[in-house]
């Protein structure tokens, strides 16, 4: 949990979710359900 | 006047017609409330969220190992100082109608927006514009997004608008961005030369003809602050360290561009490559703010990690260099390099690395940098005397800070030669 900390709290910090911004970016719709939730991730629009 | 009060507190934000607000906490000034409605809808905009994976110091982080704080961060502490000091000016007698104050909290929350990865580290190499061109186009098109609501804050932001000491507040030479970074970012690396009386120069503003003044009483605080400004420039922003990781990611991704313009491919991250290969343009179009809008440190880090295996020799060793911290070394010089003394570094690395004659700009760098402590020929900081007048700054007897420009010059190799 501490790796998602800093959507909670801005002074969390950890390494960077680089491979989450890659698959966001993909096109491919076979990665559908890994592309959506990297987006939201990226996006702070996280699931309630 | 209420002294007492607090940006999270209830009865301001009641005052305020902000009916429900959400608090963020904060290792500098505590918890900061952030009114429902279109503020909140803002930080939840995806411009805002990819403020947190740009870093508010760049490469800084290479020195003072606790400077990893982000855009996000410092725009939110920002947004905290105005909503102070328009309390102050009101408690003083500055009238405001409620969209002025939505305006001018929107434009300190936004101002940054168009800050790409590492902050100023490749400011107008990735698209060839100021990041406060960018931050006003963005704004722009929010302001569609939004139905028209920021308008306002764009007129402010880009100082069109008549009230003067608004656009002050957001950008002149004591405003609320800069008593947020200098505080920031001492606390984040450590350096207590930044360390500025923030509460106390809050408290000193007023106005007088719109124009924003700063009483009398308040200029030793003030002083504090433009001296922290000048150290903090020297001892973090162009700290020598530092400076050598920028221009080699500067240097890299010059590399990555001519390479991808002369038709190579490159591992690189997608957007990366994609907005290298954009055509120069004056204007600022969609196409440009879409790229941008998913770039940010993550696509220059991932980069980095896999030109580690690059065939490219240049991308090779400057990313790997980078990742592990063996940083090209720096000389600086109060003075421009002799063409001598450039030559025989060029010919001193020639000789030591597998490189020809053109290739050897990535990796000998030179130029300059600078900072002018405090501005006198435009915008001036205005101090109000106890007896009504105001005068400039600079027209005060025995000032701490001068005005004058202080230039640095680099040189930047894998190996220096000593004289």
């Amino acid at each position: 949990m501490i790796f998602f900390s800093n959507i909670i709290l801005p002074n969390w910090h950890f390494p960077q979710p680089h491979y989450f911004i890659i698959t966001k970016q993909s096109p491919n719709t076979h990665f559908f359900v890994c592309k959506l939730l990297c987006e939201t991730l990226v996006n702070q629009t996280v699931a309630h | 006047m209420n002294d007492n009060f607090t940006a999270s507190d209830p009865d301001f934000m009641a005052k305020n017609s902000f009916r429900s607000y959400k608090i963020i906490n904060d290792p500098i000034y505590g918890f900061i409330s952030i009114p429902d409605g279109i503020f909140l809808k803002l930080l939840d905009h995806p411009w805002m969220q990819r403020l947190r994976r740009i870093s508010q110091l760049g490469c800084s982080h290479m020195v003072y190992p606790g400077a990893v704080h982000s855009r996000f961060h410092h725009v939110m502490g920002a947004f905290y100082l105005m909503q102070k000091a328009l309390q102050v000016l009101e408690v003083k007698g500055t009238k405001f109608t409620k969209e002025e104050k939505e305006g001018v909290c929107l434009a300190i929350l936004l101002h940054d927006l168009g800050h790409g990865p590492y902050s100023h580290a490749l400011e107008t190499h990735l698209l060839p514009h100021s990041h406060e061109k960018i931050t006003l186009a963005i704004i722009q098109q929010l302001n569609e997004e939004f139905d028209g609501r920021l308008e306002l804050a764009a007129k402010i932001f880009s100082g069109q608008y008549h009230r003067h000491f608004l656009n002050q507040l957001v950008a002149g030479q004591l405003d609320m961005d800069r008593m947020d970074y200098l505080s920031r970012d001492s606390f984040y690396t450590g350096v207590a030369e930044g360390v500025i009386s923030y509460d106390r120069i809050t408290h000193m503003l007023n106005t007088v003809d719109d124009q924003l003044v700063i009483e009398e009483k308040g200029i030793y605080s003030l002083e504090k602050f433009l001296t922290a400004r000048k150290l903090m420039y020297w001892q973090v922003y162009l700290h020598k360290t530092a400076l050598s990781a920028e221009k080699m990611l500067l240097s890299l991704v010059s590399r990555i561009k001519s390479l991808l313009r002369e038709g190579y491919t490159l591992p690189i991250c997608p957007i990366l490559n994609d907005i290298l290969l954009l055509e120069d343009n004056d204007s600022i179009n969609d196409k440009q703010l879409k790229l941008f809008r998913d770039l940010d440190d993550v696509s220059i880090l991932f980069s980095l990690k896999q030109l580690r295996m690059s065939e490219d020799y240049i991308c090779r060793e400057l990313s790997t260099r980078f990742l592990d911290r063996k940083l090209l070394k720096v000389k600086l010089s109060d003075h421009p390099f002799e063409e001598d003394d450039f030559q025989k570094h060029k010919s001193h690395l020639l000789e030591r690395f597998p490189i020809n004659e053109a290739e050897a700009q990535f990796l000998l760098l030179t130029g300059e940098e600078s900072n002018t402590a405090y501005r006198i020929h435009r915008d001036e900081i205005i101090i109000l005397k106890k007896d009504g007048r105001v005068l400039p700054y600079s027209s005060f007897p025995n000032q701490l800070v001068s005005s004058g420009k202080l230039v640095k010059y680099y040189l930047i190799a894998p190996t220096l030669i000593n004289n």
